[in-house]
């Protein structure tokens, strides 16, 4: 058994191993940033499609602008903002983090702390003895082998 | 033929409402006679609906091109599979491809072996016979695919090149069947509340449809990132757009009902939270519908032009209130009685799943439903797309993949912190020992270490479980290691087919981790001779060329792989263009392997043969679809009948 965990481990090992030979690969700093500045961006026709995933003439249009800029050594701020004073803050890929629109941000986790609240609230009702957290050391101890010999229990009574 | 198909549909549509009533009638008067005639009902219409189904199919085989939807989406040359699988290219088509489902599911629950004497089935029936009608109606009064032209065009418009691909012809079958299969378990549950009988009944009755309809779509969310990958050449999987979304929001809530069912089914607690799930699951599949179909959002997968989103979204209205009028009316046999034993406990951990689940739940909902929000308030449509998703979404789907890991490891009813740290202990160990090798080899990007080290925090919790398990078995049964693992997953096919679809989803989530975090690509222009390097590979573009395939002309390119010094061989992406379609299909060139895929696109070209290709390595993409077929056995595993697939266990009584 022992030996066999060992192997699967080894196995797991040699997955990330062969994974991971290319996680290192860095590519230029232009091209990352040419990437980075396309993520961010929606393509600028009627298309409604992210610009990285986008192969019309308009998307080929606005990255050969992108390369140009960078070339030109425009910061990749400054690049981003020339499209939005172009097309408006529809081009961006995301609504931006000011305004109204700062409630598209904060809303999720806010709806998630409440659930997480609401969650605390139930079980601080539905457990019976909240202060009983770390006792019965022994019995929670158990409890997984219980589980198992439960689970025995009921093929004995189906099989025998 | 098509009369005969529109024909079908009017009668089923008619039918269907004497199936409705006839139950509802019978059921009140205790008329046996009735229910045994709203049966044949059912089965009437499931036959009608299969011959208008078989009308539709035959009109677009044989290129009745006089029938407006073959004629539009169909040519006489296209081949046979892809004629077949026009029956869902189309809007009409496809809801009476969704009509045939539902008719064919409603048959099989309704004449279920032992359930004759069922009380809840004539009232399950209705609820799954309303759903046939409102489609059937769709289909008679607002888009009916049997419409005629009035004359017989030559040739047809022609199926969008796009959907000429395996993965677009098993992506929405695979969908409809998991959002129909989902209307189980919701008719159940409704049933369950007006015979005041919201125990575990409904949800054992309904555990293999609520398990299969998750299954499809799950196949029905991957066949389309799996589609996405391979035909739109962006070399992504998913995009986050609206119509995504849409299927994957009932995944979601799916997937939190299956988890917390198991609460109910041991200690018939959650049960007001249980029906919330499934009307919630339920409703969202008809709202994902709505999307496709109205055009509210931009997506490049919805259908254009269509008029049924009002109709839709007044269905998906209804199978929201309705349901939750019923609940509220009900609430006093969905409180519970029993309680938890502790804070810490896998009854806890279940809650907290369907918290997180439910967050993504939200938060992709919120983000789908944001740009018509923000039009509404601000004027202003703003955008929101992969980056808003990646932020947002992102550390919760983390959390969830943390909590698939912490969750065996907490025992049911009680557990101790001293009993925490000693089933934690190994699996910290080996994900910190997996966390300094991953950054040993290179990894320095924070989110995906983050990512890798949940997913191998999962993983060995997992193989833990099986390894747990089997030395207990050992001990008490004396049995042979192989024996006792290889008895103690058959014999619990549903805890273990479990453990099998979290290792597969693993898979999955390591595989989209890499491929987003790692791609590397290169867009560039070459002359022939000329090469690129990318990642360890080395191309050279050799030549353009173009050949004929039918009436399709195609245009590909031969590149030459070189990886250092070996020869891998060619790869050759092409374009094809089509007679009656503006835009040519791009083929892409995928030479995959279990590390990485290399990814070649024809982007462009000039006469003189200089040609434009984007080409990326695109890591651990294998992984995607391993964990996919992983799932599905998994699932398979867990359902496959015999005498262990019920073994339900409650907990043993301590005295």
């Amino acid at each position: 058994m022992k030996k066999q965990g060992r192997n699967f481990l080894a196995a797991i090992l040699l997955l990330v191993i062969i994974l991971t030979s290319t996680a290192g690969a860095a590519e230029e700093p232009n091209q990352q940033l040419f990437r980075e500045i396309e993520m961010e961006l929606m393509c600028a026709d009627t298309c409604g499609m992210h610009l990285p995933s986008c192969d019309n003439d308009t998307a080929l249009e606005m990255r050969g602008q992108i390369w140009e800029r960078i070339n030109a050594g425009y910061e990749k701020k400054e690049i981003i903002q020339g499209f939005v004073d172009i097309y408006g803050i529809g081009i961006l890929a995301y609504p931006p983090r000011s305004g109204f629109n700062l409630l598209a941000w904060v809303v999720p986790f806010f709806g998630i702390l409440a659930g997480g609240l609401l969650v605390y609230l139930v079980l601080n009702k539905w457990v019976k003895d909240p202060d009983d957290c770390d006792g019965e050391e022994d019995f929670a101890d158990d409890v997984n082998l219980e589980e198992y010999k439960e689970l025995l229990a009921g093929e004995q009574l189906k099989y025998l | 033929m098509a009369e005969l198909g529109y024909l079908s549909v009017i009668l089923a549509m008619v039918i269907s409402v004497y199936v409705m009533v006839a139950f509802l009638v019978g059921m009140k008067r205790q008329d046996k006679r009735l229910i045994k005639s709203a049966k044949g009902g059912v089965a009437a219409v499931a036959f009608l609906v299969t011959l208008a189904s078989f009308t539709l199919v035959w009109s677009l085989v044989t290129s009745d091109f006089s029938v407006k939807y073959v004629a539009s989406y169909t040519t006489r040359d296209l081949a046979g599979f892809y004629k077949f699988s026009a029956w869902w290219a189309g809007n009409s088509g496809s809801m009476l491809l969704w009509a045939w489902i539902v008719a064919l599911f409603t048959l099989i629950v309704t004449y279920s072996r032992g359930h004759d004497d069922n009380i809840m089935l004539p009232v399950v029936s209705s609820i799954l016979t309303f759903n046939t009608f409102f489609f059937l109606a769709m289909l008679a009064f607002v888009a009916s695919p049997f419409e005629r032209l009035g004359y017989t065009p030559a040739d047809g418009n022609g199926l969008n090149p796009m959907l000429q691909h395996p993965g677009m012809v098993l992506h929405p079958v695979t969908t409809y069947l998991g959002y129909v299969g989902f209307a189980i378990p919701f008719a159940y549950a409704m049933a369950a509340m007006l015979f005041n009988r919201t125990d575990d009944y409904w949800i054992k009755v309904t555990r293999r449809w609520t398990v299969i309809a998750w299954l499809f779509l799950t196949l029905g969310n991957l066949y389309g990132a799996q589609w996405a990958y391979v035909e739109l050449g962006w070399g992504g999987l998913w995009m986050w757009d609206p119509v995504e979304n849409a299927s994957f929001l009932p995944w979601l809530t799916g997937s939190a009902f299956l988890h917390s069912v198991m609460i109910q089914e041991r200690k018939n607690m959650l049960r007001l939270w249980n029906i919330s799930l499934i009307i919630l699951t339920y409703a969202l599949t008809i709202f994902g519908t709505s999307l496709v179909r109205s055009g509210v959002l931009a997506s490049v997968h919805a259908f254009v032009d269509s008029p049924l989103g009002g109709y839709f979204l007044f269905m998906t209205v209804l199978v929201i209130v309705i349901p939750f009028a019923v609940m509220i009316s009900k609430l006093h046999i969905l409180r519970q009685e029993n309680e938890f034993q502790s804070f810490i406990s896998k009854e806890s951990s279940f809650l907290l799943n369907n918290l997180v689940l439910l967050g993504v739940t939200f938060a992709t909902f919120w983000g789908t439903v944001y740009p018509v929000i923000s039009e509404a308030v601000t004027g202003i449509k703003v955008t929101v797309s992969v980056p808003f998703y990646n932020q947002v979404n992102g550390p919760i789907l983390l959390a969830m993949i943390i909590l698939m890991g912490i969750c065996p490891l907490i025992a049911w009813q009680k557990s101790t912190v001293g009993n925490l740290l000693k089933n934690f202990l190994y699996p910290v160990i080996f994900t910190v020992g997996v966390t300094v090798a991953l950054y040993l080899l290179g990894m320095r990007k924070i989110v995906p270490l983050i990512g890798l080290t949940a997913c191998a925090f999962v993983l060995i919790t997992h193989i833990i479980e099986f390894v747990r398990g089997t030395k207990v078995r050992m001990r008490m049964t004396g049995e042979f290691v192989l024996t006792a693992l290889g008895r103690l997953v058959v014999r619990n096919r549903r805890r273990y087919g479990g453990y099998v679809i979290h290792i597969g989803i693993i898979m999955v989530a390591v595989g989209m981790i890499f491929s987003n975090s790692y791609t590397l690509q290169v867009l560039k222009p070459m002359r022939y001779g000329e090469s690129v390097a990318i990642g360890d590979y080395n191309l050279t573009y050799q030549n353009l060329q173009m050949r004929a395939e039918g009436n399709n002309e195609v245009v590909f390119a031969t590149l030459s792989v070189y990886k250092g010094e070996r020869y891998l061989g060619t790869l050759q992406p092409d374009k094809i263009f089509y007679p009656y379609w503006q835009q040519p299909r791009t083929e892409i060139a995928i030479r995959g392997t279990l590390k990485e895929d290399l990814y070649v696109v024809l982007d462009r070209w000039e006469n003189d043969g200089m040609a434009s290709f984007k080409i990326n390595v695109n890591p651990g993409i294998m992984w995607v679809w391993i964990g996919m077929y992983v799932m599905i056995f998994g699932t398979a595993f867990a359902l496959w009948p015999g005498r262990d697939r019920a073994l339900t266990p409650k907990y043993l009584r301590r005295g």
